[in-house]
């Protein structure tokens, strides 16, 4: 904290340095005194013990706002600045204390002041600021019905008229041939008064119609239409600017007159419901889809029709028409987004209804099940229908963008569509070929679906799923077919000959691909593969696992890698293709949870060191017990296992592992056998030795952890097999491939093999 | 204006800032109440443990039996034990919203919904006549199960995930039901998805584990004197604990470490680290090991979130709480009447608490919801019904910078100052701009007079600099003439010195050179 003292010395220094600065130097000084300024908030509002030191504190304070004030009345446009400055500093800095708040009931005269700012032709950085500190005045006092009376009230209809006149599009000779400013005003203004409409519905109300008015153009623009002339303005094609333009757009309701806000909110919904089924009648035509009779002639563009209630322009052509269905399922999500104090009325089978229908229409090319000729439209031009088929994506993408956020309002309640949902996406996924940006939001509601109800869906219903992990692990190790540099090497000859001299360089390749930082689908990418590893049964799993296994390691992702443990299938043949060794290099405390398990008995129970010893520790490692028992993940887990210590000890005698001789096994061997023994305290150390061990990377720190973490007397096979016990997930991994359809999971073996290659190497050097 | 709705605070009288445990119990209410009881008329009770013990909320007229008080983040269901009607209380007005008649008696009840769902979910009632139905509370819907027990369904459970759903009946069995087949708009026939009947007498209590993984189990208490452990995914009993009386109630330990038994005179506690098993199903005999007497004979129960307290409701009104794992009691409340259910809610008052997205408006199970229209699967008026009491951005996107675009202007909102790049913007050039934007009249007029000021002024200074060019030149010329004069003087007495000193030669040459000269420099003087 800066003492009393040291505050004065400040604020001195502020108030001496701005009587002494000249205006043009206020730009220079500024930000120096705004630093100072805020040390100062506590004499700001007057919290001084001493009598002397207040005194002279609230001379200096009381110099300052004359100072404030009289900048802000200032002829130069430096000082007018420099004034707005200082009222957000000084308000900001009063409003860490309670005794702040008063300070904002005599700050009318600023308000009235910077009110007065934005009339001026002031340079834009100033206008901006004076509508931010404004803003935050106003926001301040919400909560506080006498402030809100005094301060917000009075000023509040002043403040949205002079924002709305400077966004507002000046018809050109009227302002004098001055250059158009309001689009630099535009999205700061939105984000003012988005932030202020639900504080002040009333206050926004005779405002309605010219806010809808000036907004409306942008809520769904067109941007590739030709025919129509576009008055639109330059920040229409900006996204920031339609997205805001959609949030305010989706509070207007809250204008309404008593208690009219639910149903205003509901009928805008239904417009906006009715207007993306006329839209798609229209720009849809092309593909039978849908009975409508009249689709307009077929030797026109498809065109909208007239009457519209959100006072939107007219398109022409399936682009724009697609443009338009986007842009008003982008509306309908900010519908969803906004928050309000009253009960909202979603319509949840019309939406799900909508969205199923656009997500039904889909390009007859597709990669997967090659071209259709189902449900073409004869009638209509081959080009309309290609131009449809182009735009599909970007429709697809806003309706599962408010698939999403309905999922995220109905929380639990989306139980009933999931299933379905899930079915549908599948199915789009397989008769298109999704862009990027499609195959993103697919990853986030596949994701959603996956929390919600991953854990208890069928092996029949896991199709859709499998189809979209193996498209995820796809996006994230990209051009699979660069493997066949590392296949050559390991045939020893070049299979094909490659003209393109680079792809010979494969490590510049690769290091080129692993710099690349994850794109946002490749986030949401990996997301969905955690979740669907996470909650998905482990039988329905098995045929993407390799892939995802491939992924984990690669990317080196310790998330994914740690749930792909956490979920195994209990006796399947890829039950030691096992994970934990790389993990257990990295230094998650969420892996040292998982591999050394310590879990504190309930307070107060004495513990009883037979039964918390080290057997059951090794045991607790998740790997899945015998057959019959289902696989604990809790320390309760290793109670049920049918493990044994006696037997546990055989698989560690020397003769079972003759095939290591070096010093440093028998080093090894000794604390496996000791580890059976050794008390509490001391079991701490001897793991992280062997954990040490296991970092190491020798092969018998593999044998060991394998054999302690696999079910040993089970599989008496495996056990012999210890020397190899490498080579043996190798051959797990061969196989299990053998049976997994797709293309790329051969590069699996590869990546163990040359993990094997390293430690042989080691083990000839040991 | 639509009435305003407070968002935050679920519990009105707990102070927000500091952290609080609460726990919510509800009482039986006989036929007949001795008239000189204190507080008759109290049903529900929501006490504070934790920081200070107080009472909170007390909610009137309402009378349950066991396992009929279901409490979400934003409501309080309780089935009443007089008539098939369940009662919803807002926990945040701490009044009564509704009453909602089901046609059957409900011995069970149980509430279904997400973390972050803000209350949004099912309520699952067990009926006596071995149903179960599910009302979608925001929505309306209520879907309805055969009835696939024989006997009363007289409790209920559901796991983390939200995706099993188990009920325990009078007739031996635990059904488990997977809550997206029952959810489903798809016209299939509701059935179980697994049965448990290893029990061979009625079920009194489940408690089921709090993993998400497959490898999590339930706990079934049974009048045959026995509590199983066993694996729900899959129906398989895997331990079996003998106990020595019939089991009332049961609870397990937030993190699956120990479970406590119930019992009409005692609690039992069982250790799960401490348990040992070398074959699956093989009988734990846990005596009466662990067991703590109780002088009041115990109804119910339940586990702080910590795990560090158990709160024990009594047939004579006691609420008692006590250490786990042995701990003495203290009393917390005497209601007099029977406590039959004790809910220990989620603690309130973190410091960085995230608002639930929606809460829940109530509505009545509407007959039209059950009715499908031609071919649609969802019915027709099927609607959500909630408050939006927190603006979420949906955008993951790549295009649409929705989510920034918000949290960016905030920051700029609540900055001491203004951020540096806004602060360092250049004001000069949109100043000069501004000046030409709107001259002032006054600064016009001075312009002009300026502007002729300088007009004059100039043509002074032309005039001015050319008097100075030509006194320059006349100068210039001055000069030079001065020059040339002293050279011909030079070259005159060059000329005589020569004369002097005998070079004759040149004489008439110096004197025509001399006239060139002269008239050369003549014409430079023009």
């Amino acid at each position: 904290m800066i003492t009393i003292t040291d505050q004065i010395h400040a604020l001195k220094y502020v108030t001496d340095t701005l009587s002494a600065a000249r205006r043009d130097q206020l730009p220079q000084v500024i930000p120096s005194l705004t630093n100072h300024l805020t040390l100062c908030s506590e004499i700001l509002c007057s919290k001084a013990q001493n009598p002397q030191i207040a005194a002279s504190a609230s001379s200096l304070v009381h110099k300052l706002r004359t100072q404030i004030s009289s900048l802000l009345q200032d002829k130069s446009s430096q000082g007018r600045w420099a004034a707005v400055v200082l009222v957000k500093v000084t308000i900001e800095s009063l409003t860490q204390h309670q005794e702040g708040w008063e300070f904002l009931r005599t700050s009318t005269a600023w308000i009235r002041g910077m009110l007065a700012i934005l009339g001026k032709p002031d340079p834009i950085p100033t206008k901006t600021m004076t509508m931010i500190a404004l803003t935050r005045i106003f926001l301040l006092t919400h909560g506080q019905p006498s402030l809100t009376r005094e301060v917000t009230t009075p000023h509040l209809a002043s403040f949205i008229t002079v924002c709305l006149s400077l966004i507002t599009t000046k018809p050109p000779g009227q302002t004098g041939g001055i250059k158009d400013q309001s689009d630099a005003y535009f999205e700061t203004a939105l984000q003012c008064l988005i932030r202020l409409l639900p504080n002040h519905p009333a206050a926004f109300r005779p405002f309605n119609n010219q806010i809808r008015l000036l907004i409306s153009p942008l809520v769904a623009p067109t941007p590739s239409d030709l025919k129509t002339s576009n008055d639109t303005r330059n920040i229409a094609l900006s996204q920031r600017s339609s997205t805001l333009a959609r949030h305010f757009h989706a509070l207007l309701p809250f204008c309404a007159a008593k208690n009219g806000a639910s149903e205003e909110w509901r009928k805008y919904v239904s417009t906006i419901l009715k207007q993306i089924g006329q839209t798609a009648d229209r720009a849809f035509r092309a593909v039978h889809e849908s009975d409508a009779n009249d689709l307009g002639e077929a030797s026109e563009e498809p065109a909208s029709q007239i009457d519209d209630d959100l006072m939107l322009i007219g398109w022409h052509g399936v682009g724009a028409g697609c443009e338009r269905i986007r842009g008003l399922l982008l509306l309908l999500s900010a519908y969803l987004t906004t928050k309000g104090n009253m009960s909202y009325q979603v319509p949840i089978k019309a939406i799900y209804e909508m969205a199923e229908r656009l997500l039904s229409v889909t390009s007859p090319q597709s990669p997967v099940l090659g071209t259709r000729t189902e449900g073409v439209n004869r009638q209509f031009t081959r080009e309309e229908r290609e131009s449809l088929y182009m735009m599909l994506p970007h429709v697809h993408t806003a309706a599962l963008e408010v698939l999403s956020t309905m999922i995220s309002r109905m929380s639990l309640l989306s139980f009933g569509i999931a299933e379905d949902l899930l079915e549908q996406i599948g199915w789009m996924v397989q008769r298109s070929s999704p862009t990027t940006e499609l195959r993103s939001i697919v990853y986030k509601v596949m994701d959603q679906i996956a929390g919600m109800i991953g854990t208890s869906i069928t092996a029949q219903k896991s199709t859709s799923i499998s189809i979209i992990i193996r498209m995820a692990c796809k996006d994230l190790i990209p051009e699979a077919k660069e493997s066949r540099v590392l296949n050559s090497n390991r045939n020893g000859n070049i299979s094909k000959p490659d003209y393109n001299a680079d792809s010979f360089t494969s490590n510049a390749a690769y290091s080129l691909r692993k710099a690349k930082t994850l794109q946002t689908y490749q986030k949401n990418a990996l997301l969905f593969l955690s979740t669907a590893l996470l909650r998905l049964p482990a039988p329905t799993l098995s045929s993407v696992r390799p892939e995802i296994d491939r992924v984990a390691i690669l990317l080196q992702h310790e998330k994914l890698q740690l749930t792909s443990i956490l979920n195994r299938q209990i006796g399947s043949r890829h039950q030691n293709a096992n994970l934990i060794p790389f993990l257990a290099k990295s230094h998650d405390p969420l892996v040292e949870a998982l591999i050394h398990r310590r879990l504190g008995a309930v307070v107060g129970q004495e513990n009883d060191p037979d039964d918390d010893g080290i057997e059951s520790e090794m045991n607790d490692l998740p790997v899945e017990p015998e057959v019959v028992v289902p696989s604990f993940n809790s320390d309760l887990a290793s109670s049920f296992r049918d493990v044994s210590p006696p037997k546990m000890h055989k698989v560690h005698k020397p003769e079972d592992v003759e095939f290591v001789n070096s010093k440093r096994t028998a080093e090894s061997i000794d604390l496996a056998n000791e580890v059976t023994q050794i008390d509490e305290i001391d079991h701490i150390n001897k793991k992280a030795r062997l954990h040490q061990e296991t970092e190491n990377q020798t092969p018998y720190a593999e044998a060991v952890k394998n054999t302690t973490m696999s079910n040993v007397d089970s599989k008496p096979a495996e056990t012999e097999a210890q020397p190899n016990t490498i080579a043996i997930e190798i051959d797990m991994l061969d196989s299990g491939e053998a049976n997994s359809d797709s293309d790329d999971s051969f590069e699996i073996p590869e990546i163990v093999v040359d993990l094997d290659d390293e430690d042989s190497e080691e083990e000839g050097q040991g | 204006m639509e009435k305003i709705i407070p968002t935050q605070a679920p519990y009105a009288v707990c102070p927000r800032e500091m952290l609080t445990s609460s726990i919510l119990f509800s009482l039986y209410k006989p036929s007949v109440v001795p008239s000189n009881l204190p507080n008759k008329d109290i049903g529900i009770v929501s006490h504070i443990v934790e920081p200070v013990p107080k009472l909170g909320i007390c909610y009137k007229k309402s009378s349950t039996n066991p396992n009929c008080l279901a409490v979400s983040a934003t409501h309080i269901f309780v089935a009443q034990s007089d008539k098939a009607v369940v009662q919803v209380y807002d926990q945040e007005r701490g009044t009564k919203e509704a009453d909602v008649p089901f046609g059957e008696r409900i011995t069970s009840c149980c509430f279904v919904g997400f973390d972050d769902g803000g209350g949004v979910g099912v309520l699952v009632l067990g009926l006596k006549d071995g149903r179960l139905i599910l009302w979608e509370i925001s929505t309306g819907r209520q879907i309805s199960t055969p009835p696939a027990h024989l006997e009363d369904v007289d409790c209920l459970a559901v796991d983390t995930t939200r995706n099993f759903l188990l009920s325990g009946s009078k007739d031996h069995n635990v059904h488990v039901w997977k809550l997206a087949e029952l959810m489903s708009f798809a016209p299939e026939s509701k059935a179980p998805y697994k049965t448990f009947s290893d029990h061979r007498a009625a079920i009194t209590a489940l408690a089921i584990g709090h993993s998400y993984l497959s490898g999590d189990f339930v706990l079934s208490a049974s009048e045959d004197k026995t509590v199983l452990l066993w694996d729900y995914r899959n129906a398989m009993l895997l331990v079996t604990f003998l106990i020595s009386s019939i089991p009332r109630c049961l609870v397990l330990d937030p993190a699956d470490r120990a479970f406590y038994i119930g019992f009409e005179e005692s609690v039992q506690f069982v250790d799960l680290n401490g348990v040992r098993s070398n074959a699956t199903s093989e009988a734990v005999e846990l005596g009466e090991k662990d067991k703590w007497k109780d002088e009041q004979s115990l109804t119910c129960f339940a586990i702080s979130t910590d795990g560090t307290q158990l709160f024990t409701g009594h047939k004579n009104g006691q609420v008692f709480k006590r250490a786990t794992p042995k701990g003495q009691p203290t009393l917390l409340y005497d209601a007099h009447l029977p406590v039959t259910n004790i809910v220990a809610p989620e603690l309130r008052g973190f410091l960085h608490e995230q608002l639930p997205i929606t809460r829940p408006s109530i509505v009545k199970p509407r007959p039209d919801m059950a009715v499908r229209n031609n071919g649609s699967m969802i019915p027709e008026r099927y609607e959500l019904n909630v408050v939006f009491t927190s603006m979420f951005s949906p955008s993951a996107s790549n295009e649409d910078p929705g989510n920034d675009l918000f949290s960016t202007f905030d920051k700029l909102l609540e900055h001491p100052s203004f951020p540096g790049e806004l602060l360092s913007t250049p004001l000069t050039d949109s100043i000069s701009k501004s000046k030409t934007v709107e001259p002032d009249t006054a600064a016009a007029e001075e312009l002009q007079r300026l502007r002729l000021e300088n007009k004059s002024a100039t043509s002074y200074i032309n005039s001015l600099t050319a008097e100075l060019e030509r006194l320059q030149k006349t100068e210039l010329a001055r000069k030079q003439s001065k020059r040339l004069r002293r050279l011909k003087k030079i070259k005159l007495f060059e000329a005589m010195r020569k004369k002097a000193m005998g070079e004759t030669n040149g004489e008439m040459d110096i004197e025509e050179n001399l006239d060139v000269e002269d008239i050369s420099s003549d014409t430079e003087d023009d």
